[in-house]
């Protein structure tokens, strides 16, 4: 089997995209697929809501912040002055002082202090657990401390940093946040299939083409599905959806709003799992067989 | 008098923050005559002003963030390439011997340029994101922030809206700021909360809605603001509601039920106050909206 990247997004927060991607992970390991499951919603990671995850390892996801050495320090201000973000503030008779709510890490005061007096601290901005998933595949699970402003910084680092071992798998499944930006960016660059998740009305469909005209950047319309979940609530506005998936040559595939979908959610087990044959699970089964060919 | 801020958020996506912000909004300006300026703080999806109608009349747009992104020089590169190296935000690649700008990631931090032998670096002004000014179709000012696709700087440009906002809420002499922020409690959201009075978090009756609540409980203890909060969908999932009642730790003004007028609302992009006025969700909404009211104070 080839590998397959899939990223799951949609623009929209609340369409269900932890829903799809529970479920897609879960079939993956019913269908004996080697899964990794990416759970990059590091603002509010729901993966274990759903899904067994017995955690083996906790990282911590640690930025570079400067700590300058008082003693070496000359107060010549090439730091404070060459700072992008004015984090570093030069008073008359105090050393240079960091503020680290504002720094970015990108480092440059550390590059243009003459007497290498800025060293390297850390600030943890998250923690990363990995383990198992459902006692078969992987999941490796991203969670920001309340309060960092690192989210992107972070997706981006998990991304580029379990890139090269994607190859392992046969099938990576990129749980992603809301929206459509920076982190976005970093998981659509690494994907060969996207899974736009969106609901029938027009806030849905006018996240969706934000995100759609960012998607189609990096993967083509010819590997990306949308999916309109909580299908039949709205039917016109879902015709304008679907209309506007088709005519980019996107498919479309529908998961009717149902009542086993509520309670399976109430359960914290995947729809699959408990109502095989309800409609619900029978279209995410056909998303799966869909995401596996493209 | 200082105008109020309101912020509604939430930490879960899809709870329903746009949908309280712009039912709210229009409760406020038209049933209770409270003049008022609506902030759209989701950059990344911003919804509010299709919430309230649409636009009916767009006064200004801006720029609002500005980000500066690298340039290589290839006639001047010596392909050392110091520059990958030291980019601290994976914004430049190794592509077989030559250093490739990565735009999207670049921060326009300038750690290049320090390192870099042959001055081949130069940086050039992007706009990444936009501050519009509109009146909606039901009468109410939005002030909505929109950041570029792929863009970071969320967290700027909705301290940008905010700004646009205090001023007009001073020249048109508001009484409320209302801002629908964005999912999460990244920085769109943390910008959303500063300098606020009050917060009105919207629940849902999940696991991750009271997961994500917390989360954005913890971020907003800093700010110090007076806290509310609101179930939506709540007949849902009746015993999850009961506990998100017990374990949430703040005053639930208002269980809102799950109603098809609600998605009907939004298919004709108007609030459910004004679409279904007699519906169940509007008469619970209503309830919680005067509660609303005598905690304000306004």
């Amino acid at each position: 089997m080839r590998n397959v990247r899939v990223c799951v997004a949609g623009g929209k927060g609340g369409t269900g995209k932890t829903f799809v991607a529970t479920n897609l992970a879960y079939e993956a390991l019913q269908r004996g697929r080697k899964l990794l499951l990416m759970d990059l919603d590091v603002e509010n990671p729901s993966t274990k809501l759903l899904l067994r995850v017995d955690v083996e390892r906790v990282e911590e996801f640690k930025v570079f912040v400067p700590v300058i050495d008082v003693q070496a320090c000359t107060r010549c201000g090439a730091c404070a002055e060459r700072c992008p973000e004015h984090a570093i503030v030069l008073l008359p008779g105090s050393p240079p002082k960091v503020i680290g709510e504002l720094c970015s890490g990108c480092g440059v005061c550390r590059l243009v202090c003459p007497v290498s007096a800025v060293g390297q601290g850390w600030r943890v901005e998250g923690r990363v657990e990995w383990g198992a998933l459902e006692g078969k595949g992987r999941a490796v699970i991203g969670v920001l401390r309340p309060g960092s402003k690192r989210s992107v910084a972070m997706v981006v680092w998990l991304v580029e940093t379990l890139y090269p071992t994607f190859s392992d798998y046969e099938v990576v499944v990129m749980d992603c946040p809301p929206g459509a930006g920076g982190a976005h960016v970093a998981v659509l660059r690494k994907s060969t299939a996207v899974v736009a998740v969106t609901e029938p009305t027009p806030l849905g469909l006018s996240d969706l083409v934000r995100f759609l005209r960012l998607s189609v950047k990096y993967v083509e319309p010819a590997k990306t599905v949308v999916v309109v979940n909580k299908s039949g609530v709205a039917p016109s506005v879902e015709e304008k959806v679907v209309y506007t998936a088709k005519s980019h040559g996107i498919e479309v595939v529908r998961i009717p709003y149902s009542e086993e979908v509520v309670k399976s959610y109430a359960a914290g087990r995947p729809v699959l799992e408990l109502y095989p044959q309800s409609p619900a699970s029978r279209a995410l089964r056909e998303l799966y067989s869909i995401v596996e060919s493209l | 008098m200082e105008p109020k801020e309101v912020v509604v958020a939430s930490g879960k996506g899809g709870t329903g923050k746009t949908f309280v912000a712009a039912n709210l909004a229009y409760y406020l300006a038209l049933a209770k005559g409270i003049p008022l300026v609506a902030v759209d703080a989701d950059a990344e999806a911003p919804d509010l002003l299709l919430a309230l109608g649409g636009p009916k009349e767009r006064l200004r747009e801006r720029v609002g963030v500005w980000g500066l992104k690298a340039r290589i020089d290839y006639q001047r590169c010596t392909r050392c390439l110091s520059c990958a190296r030291v980019c601290a935000f994976h914004a430049i690649e190794i592509r077989g011997t030559l250093p490739v700008v990565v735009e999207e990631y670049c921060e326009g931090c300038g750690a290049c340029t320090v390192v870099c032998p042959s001055s081949s670096i130069t940086f050039e002004k992007k706009p990444l994101g936009t501050v519009r000014v509109d009146v909606s179709r039901y009468g109410i000012m939005v002030v909505t922030a929109e950041l570029e696709i792929g863009a970071r700087g969320s967290g700027e440009l909705v301290y940008e809206a905010k700004k646009e906002a205090a001023e007009i809420a001073k020249t048109a002499s508001c009484r409320l700021v209302l801002v629908d922020a964005a999912a999460g409690i990244g920085c769109a959201v943390i910008s959303s909360l500063a300098g606020a009075d009050f917060l009105l978090l919207v629940c849902e009756p999940t696991q991750s809605s009271l997961q994500g609540a917390r989360r954005l409980l913890e971020v907003a203890d800093k700010f110090g603001l007076k806290t509310l909060a609101l179930i939506n969908k709540w007949d849902l999932n009746p015993d999850m509601s009961s506990e998100i009642r017990r374990e949430l730790g703040v005053d639930v003004l208002g269980l809102i039920p799950y109603d098809p007028a609600v998605p009907e609302s939004y298919a004709r992009m108007a609030p459910l106050l004004a679409y279904a006025p007699e519906s169940r969700a509007s008469k619970a909404l209503v309830d919680a909206f005067e509660r609303v009211v005598r905690v304000i104070g306004s």
